[in-house]
């Protein structure tokens, strides 16, 4: 069980200023609640003159871009501005505002020349920079985690509505995030729906996220899962849904637009966040017929439900027009951010793939959750330990490229003696021979192995202590390969070498390498990164013997998708949000190498159109060729 | 020159071998130094088999330890090495009446870092920075 929540992330209230909406009634005494709340200073709210959005049974009309840029980006740009250097003025430190609450009585959209209508809130992540349809979030999916700070904010600014149909319900959101952040931790179920429409590929590989949540995440949390069973149709629209939400805290589910009420079942378990991706969610927030909230054909749209139902969540996502399944809001980065400490407003930020589009969110960005099971050590941002199997593989690969080492050291010596005797120079001969014939002596390949006798033979103990298995057992398990040379040592001892018939399968052929690199993309994009390795027999790279491009040709190169797991690099290049995750290049055949013999290696990160995007990097060592 | 003395070729390449050799060695032990981290960085609640895994890791640490410090002894270990390096500094001196630097120096030739600390080592000649090259 984790402790009482504690603040990981750096978003201070101090950095988050509240706008509302000097001409609707209770905007105001939104802020002032949610100042209260958050300990925000009363500086920090800021009224705008904006237009009053016209509640709609449907998606609210979006607002022009005239009005928006007049009455809301450009007030809203100024007004910070002016926060900053009033708070700060007279000091060299300088606000840094990392995120922006809408508050209630919003416009939600306004729509752009080129027709497009945009979320308000999505534009005002990127409030200091131009109009970008859908621009790509280089903070999106970081697979090597960060929380969000004051590089990321020279891109992106955090931002949420605190919205609703009225004032009281918008206070509610508060309520119920601070409850959450309060929480020892949360319990309720999480409820997935992966299975919406098929259609298109990427409707395909939005389904494939959501599952990849299922089944490689949602464990980590410690939380129940409730799944929905596909529904195996020829109609691509046809979708399964489930019969009612009973102790839950989580739903993340698509496609199906708007359902009942009736869905949410009465239950004290705290409701935390629900995303629906689909087309309108968020469209509509502000409806109210009376003193009723809800539609009276009975379906509502999902971020209606969620904010007034009862017991009601405290945050909701929701798109006010199509995104596109490429830009609906990502499972498995959200929660894991969630997970790591961070603000619900980086969660959602780290989960979208794009900004300046349709989605936003709806609560108080700094809510904070408290999950019962603690983060996995692997995921933890000191982590030092490594799982066993990783660290067998590390220690055998060493031991290999040790073994290798020591072997080149015999062929070498035993080389200088060879072409001593072959100079058919007799005063080079009487006078080095025997100082070479000694040194080859002490140096050949039965010294190399007795050398390793130790290191080796403690290995075989180890694997077999700590996993049960021989060595031979453990490479097939794992799927790993050893080299002949260290075969060859076993062999020579007589324990542990891998039978005859199964060295096809476990020893590498002669002169396969790989290496591995560590990439981490310095630029605020999210692109797609190429690479191109070289290597040459000597440190001014006059003689290169391999140069391989990953634009020309994806074969041998792979990237660590997962902590120790490495997948071929699919013909787009490497996405930059693996950043600080290991590239690596396995040799094809034709660029196998000598044997002991010793390269080095450079590589450069490439654009996608070949140009270079780093200069050349130097490998942190010397290859050598040990298969 | 004498046809006895060796050739310019010859020397450069004893000099890069004898480099290349010793430094084989040390390279030897740093790759066995590095799989000692691994190890001492694994989580035990991995472990298959819970039983003694600290033991089983504290024993796996020692033997790397113990195999690295006689791989790194061995590698800087200037016995099998000075002869060589003696013998190839005698064979100058005899047909040049000069040392190993000025022999360098009179042919235009360098020499590895690796082989300038061993040949100072071995024959407390110092090999001058022009005379020593990088690759």
């Amino acid at each position: 069980m984790a402790l009482l929540p504690v603040t990981l992330h750096a978003i201070s209230p101090d950095n988050v200023v509240f706008v509302y909406n000097t001409n609707v009634s209770g905007s105001f005494q939104v802020a002032e609640y949610y100042r209260n709340a958050r300990g925000l200073p009363l500086a920090n709210l800021i009224g705008l003159s904006m237009p009053v959005p016209v509640p709609s049974n449907d998606c609210e009309t979006p607002i022009s871009k005239s009005d928006f840029e007049q009455t809301i980006l450009e007030p809203l740009r100024s007004a910070i501005s002016a926060l900053q250097d009033s708070a700060y003025s007279g000091s060299s430190e300088e606000l840094e505002c990392s995120a922006i609450v809408l508050g209630y009585g919003t416009p939600l959209s306004y729509q752009e020349d080129d027709g497009e209508v945009i979320s308000i809130a999505s534009r005002l992540h990127r409030i200091d920079h131009g109009y970008e349809a859908a621009k790509a979030n280089h903070t999106f999916d970081r697979r090597t985690f960060q929380f969000y700070d004051a590089v990321d904010a020279q891109e992106v600014i955090i931002v949420s509505a605190i919205d609703g149909p009225t004032a009281e319900a918008a206070m509610k959101l508060i309520d119920r995030a601070v409850a959450v952040t309060n929480s020892v931790s949360v319990t309720g179920k999480i409820f997935v729906d992966p299975y919406g429409r098929k259609s298109t590929t990427a409707d395909a590989e939005y389904q494939a996220d959501i599952l990849d949540f299922v089944n490689n995440e949602s464990s980590n949390l410690g939380l129940n899962v409730s799944l929905t069973v596909d529904v195996m149709s020829d109609d691509p629209y046809e979708e399964p849904t489930f019969a009612s939400l009973e102790d839950d805290s989580f739903y993340w589910g698509w496609y199906e637009p708007a359902y009942s009420k009736n869905l949410f079942v009465d239950h004290s378990f705290k409701r935390v966040f629900l995303y629906n991706a689909d087309d309108e969610a968020g469209c509509s927030i502000h409806y109210l017929d009376g003193a009723n909230w809800y539609s009276p054909n009975g379906s509502d749209p999902w971020c209606n439900l969620a904010i007034n139902v009862d017991p009601g969540y405290a945050a909701c996502a929701g798109a006010v027009d199509a995104p596109g399944s490429e830009n609906h809001l990502r499972p498995r980065a959200f929660f894991r951010a969630l997970h790591q400490g961070a603000s619900l407003g980086e969660a959602f930020l780290f989960a979208s793939p794009v900004v300046n589009w349709k989605v936003y969110l709806i609560g108080d960005p700094l809510m904070t959750v408290n999950f019962p099971e603690d983060v996995p050590t692997d995921q933890q941002l000191a982590n030092t330990v490594i799982p066993n199997k990783e660290a067998i593989f590390l220690m055998k690969e060493a031991i290999e490229e040790g073994l290798a080492w020591g072997v080149r050291q015999s062929k070498i010596t035993k080389r200088l003696r060879q072409d001593n005797v072959t100079s058919h120079n007799i005063a080079e001969e009487i006078e080095l021979l025997y100082a070479l014939a000694k040194w080859e002596n002490l140096k050949k390949e039965d010294a190399q192995n007795n050398l390793y006798y130790t290191s080796t033979n403690a290995m075989l103990t180890y694997i077999l202590d700590s996993t049960g298995l021989t060595f031979s057992d453990w490479l097939s398990q794992e799927g790993h390969k050893t080299t002949e040379l260290l075969n060859n040592l076993l062999l020579h001892f007589g324990t542990g070498a891998i039978a005859a018939e199964d060295t096809e399968n476990l020893l590498h052929p002669e002169g396969h390498w790989e290496y591995d690199f560590v990439y981490t993309h310095v630029p605020l994009t999210f692109v797609n990164v190429h690479f191109r390795i070289q290597v040459s027999e000597t440190t001014s790279f006059s003689n290169i013997v391999v140069d391989r491009s990953s634009i020309i040709d994806i074969e041998g190169w792979k990237y660590e998708q997962e902590s120790y797991a490495f997948v071929q690099m699919p013909s787009t290049g490497f996405p930059s949000n693996f950043s600080g995750r290991r590239v690596r290049f396995v040799s094809p055949e034709e660029d196998y190498l000598t044997r002991t013999d010793a390269y080095y290696v450079r590589w450069r990160a490439l654009n996608s159109d070949g140009s270079p995007l780093t200069n050349w990097q130097p490998g942190s060592k010397v290859l050598i060729i040990k298969r | 020159m004498s046809s006895f003395q060796i050739s310019d070729q010859q020397f450069q390449f004893y000099a890069d071998y004898f480099a290349v050799a010793a430094d084989a060695g040390l390279s030897s032990a740093r790759s066995l130094f590095e799989a000692i981290d691994p190890i001492n960085r694994v989580d035990l609640s991995t472990f298959d088999l819970y039983n003694s895994a600290r033991a089983v890791q504290s024993s796996m640490v020692t033997a790397l330890r113990t195999s690295y410090e006689t791989i790194f002894t061995s590698a800087v270990s200037l016995e099998p090495m000075r002869d060589s390096f003696v013998a190839l500094a005698n064979h100058i001196a005899e047909f040049t009446a000069s040392g190993v630097d000025d022999y360098l120096t009179s042919n235009g030739l360098q020499v590895r870092q690796t082989y300038a600390s061993i040949h100072r080592l071995s024959t407390g000649e110092t090999i001058s920075d022009a005379n020593i090259g990088v690759d």
